[in-house]
């Protein structure tokens, strides 16, 4: 998988049984200090439980009607949410896990549309082409104000706070994840890859991981990208006798991103000359580069090996 | 070229430094002729084609320091 995978697939559990059911994307969310806030089932009512790291899940409240959950940032973005009505938008609380009482919002006419954020000014609505936004006063009708970089991430979105302004976006149906800046109004940082379908996926932003939800089990992943490809170590400049030369490698995914941070381990397997260094660290675009150098009496050819240290 | 800093060292110095400009990008072998010792800073020339060495002398006397780089 391309985020590696820290533990898991761990079944969601209740009282040591398997859970009959549990809801992902937008009917559930992450609270830090509480866990995966979820509409599920144990085979009768739904309810909402609170699904710990390693999958005991302990229910909440006996809330069963579709969540339909949005991130509430006025509210605070660690733990506000909101719930999405026809025609009313409520405060849901993550700790009773209970709609409040009054409307946060109201509207006549059209049903609100889907609403996946609500910002100090607007709605946001994602899916894998653009982010649309609509006025506090609207809500139904939505207009496009960014344009995803790259391929259609699919559907079935679930949403984490990061920050106060970045969001956090998985597509379930293509298992792609992208951050969003609520003010900038842009993606940040690279697409992340789960390389598999999901049910949704929250970022836990305390401690830099993601939880994904797969059918009935939990998956931990690390933000740090699998490596699933190594070049062959190439020189940017010739090498020849008496000369210095950079050589540099390329770690990526099996999606094609890369991975940064891992540790390159370099040798010379044939021939003479040295290394500037017998182990370095690849870039943000996944590169890891060492200087050669040649003897000024050298002759013949020589081997550099790179391989990770993974 | 090499120059040495400071130009004059003596006897008792307790290190001096000696930089070749020379092209950008190239292995460097020093040598020492002489009594002391001279340690390389750096193996290649830099982007700007210098490397730099640090000679001890072990007494007084001539020494004669060479670098040999690729053409």
């Amino acid at each position: 998988m391309a985020l590696e995978v820290l533990s898991g697939p761990s079944p969601v559990t209740l009282l040591g049984s398997p859970m009959a059911g549990v809801s992902g994307g937008n009917a559930a969310a992450w609270i830090q200090g509480l866990g995966l806030l979820a509409s599920g089932s144990d085979g009768g009512l739904g309810a909402m439980y609170a699904i710990e790291l390693d999958g005991t899940a302990h229910r909440r409240s006996d809330f069963n009607a579709t969540p339909n959950l949005a991130l509430n940032l006025p509210a605070g973005y660690q733990r506000g949410l909101a719930r999405i009505g026809t025609t009313s938008i409520f405060a849901f609380d993550w700790l009773t896990a209970q709609q409040g009482l009054t409307p946060l919002y109201s509207r006549t006419g059209a049903n609100y549309g889907q609403i996946h954020v609500i910002c100090a000014d607007r709605f946001l609505q994602f899916n894998g082409t653009t982010v649309s936004s609509s006025p506090l006063t609207d809500g139904a009708a939505f207009a496009p104000e960014y344009t995803w970089p790259g391929s259609d991430s699919g559907s079935n979105v679930s949403l984490s706070p990061v920050s106060d302004r970045i969001v956090c976006v998985c597509f379930g149906s293509s298992g792609q994840i992208r951050f969003y800046d609520v003010i900038a109004k842009a993606q940040v940082g690279p697409i992340r890859y789960l390389s598999e379908t999901c049910a949704g996926a929250w970022y836990v932003a305390k401690h830099g991981i993601f939880v994904e939800l797969i059918g009935l089990d939990l998956k931990i992943r690390a933000d740090a990208t699998r490596p699933a490809h190594l070049t062959n170590p190439a020189a940017l400049t010739a090498i020849a006798a008496g000369y210095a030369s950079t050589v540099e490698v390329v770690a990526t995914g099996d999606a094609g991103e890369p991975c940064i941070g891992e540790l390159i381990n370099w040798s010379i397997t044939a021939g003479a000359g040295a290394l500037s260094a017998s182990q370095t660290a690849t870039d943000e675009t996944g590169t890891a580069q060492v200087e050669y150098s040649a003897p000024v009496a050298a002759t013949g050819s020589v081997s550099i090996s790179a391989t990770l240290d993974f | 070229m090499i120059t040495v800093y400071p130009s004059q060292v003596y006897a008792d110095s307790t290190g001096a430094l000696v930089v070749l400009n020379g092209p950008a990008n190239r292995a460097v072998t020093w040598s020492l002729t002489g009594a002391g010792s001279l340690t390389a800073l750096s193996a290649t020339t830099d982007a700007q084609g210098r490397a730099g060495a640090m000679f001890v002398p072990a007494g007084a006397g001539e020494v004669t320091i060479e670098a040999t780089y690729g053409a």
